[in-house]
């Protein structure tokens, strides 16, 4: 403290260092309020799910070599209040839908995701969609995606201003079922080929 | 260029007197600290970071305008250097 950069040094090392253990006091305040205002157990409500399945050929949408490769999007319904996310250490939340399924031998859950959303501000986070369409083309690593249940979920990852990312999930899931697309193929034939050949 | 700063170094020195340097180290701490608490304080209320952040700062400046510069009260109790004294010595 003898002279004058010994005293800016010193200051400066204790406003650094009080500052780290202020940082602290937001990531856990902030951790009480997400857990006192049972952010951990919000609710969704998916419905109304509708798959489309499209053929690409494109390596832009996962083909390799030509060979053909489902696409599936879907249309769905979403009910959620994501307000309680929100307190002094949000900077924003990143909200996705995913779909989980197993892989063809039943020994891993892969997840994709469908569709997502940046909610910069609390007045925004009451999630009311009818009819929304999702965001991206989703293929597996195997030729097809149908036949398979996924199982679609909202997951919530806070951003904060100070701290580690929070992840979570809201409860609430809603189970598709994509028909093989060839069963399908068939009873369409059929039907045309029952129409075609009944009598007008 | 190292002659500069070496230069520049010694007349920017500005140093107090050790009684103070004890009381400084105490006081600059104590104001931080209670700076962070009120802050935190203040930053819970208002629920915003901005607000708690703009509150330390403030604490800290006003921490470093107390012991930043070498204040008359820092320079009462200067050290009083023993003086040369003539000694007549006898070379035989």
């Amino acid at each position: 403290m003898f002279s004058l950069s010994q005293r800016f040094q010193t200051v400066s090392n204790t406003a650094v260092t009080v500052g780290l253990f202020l940082a602290a006091f937001i990531i856990g305040t902030s951790w009480f309020q997400l857990v006192s205002n049972h952010a951990f157990d919000l609710s969704s409500s998916i419905s109304n799910v509708t798959p489309k399945i499209n053929v690409r050929t494109s390596r832009y949408y996962g083909s390799v070599n030509g060979k053909a490769k489902e696409n599936a999007k879907v249309s769905f319904d979403l009910e959620a209040d994501l307000t309680k996310l929100f307190n002094w250490n949000t900077k924003q939340v990143f909200t996705y839908l995913t779909a989980e399924y197993e892989n063809v031998k039943h020994t891993r859950q892969n997840e994709v995701t469908f569709w997502d959303k940046i909610i910069t501000s609390k007045d925004d986070a009451v999630l009311n969609l009818t009819d929304a369409q999702s965001k991206y083309h989703v293929w597996d690593v195997q030729e097809k995606l149908t036949g398979k249940d996924l199982k679609l979920k909202l997951h919530w990852n806070i951003q904060p201003w100070v701290g580690p990312l929070v992840y979570g999930e809201t409860d609430g899931t809603f189970t598709l079922s994509i028909p093989e697309r060839e069963k399908t193929e068939k009873k369409a034939k059929e039907s045309e080929s029952a129409e075609s050949s009944s009598p007008n | 260029m190292s002659d500069v700063f070496r230069e520049l170094n010694g007349k920017l020195l500005f140093p107090v007197d050790y009684p103070s340097q004890t009381l400084l180290a105490k006081r600059h701490k104590l104001l931080v600290v209670i700076g962070a608490l009120v802050s935190g304080v203040v930053g819970v209320a208002t629920q915003s970071i901005l607000q708690m952040g703009v509150c330390y700062l403030c604490f800290v400046f006003v921490a470093l305008l107390l012991v930043l510069p070498a204040w008359k009260s820092y320079r009462v109790h200067n050290l009083e250097w023993v003086q040369p004294q003539a000694v007549a010595v006898d070379l035989k």
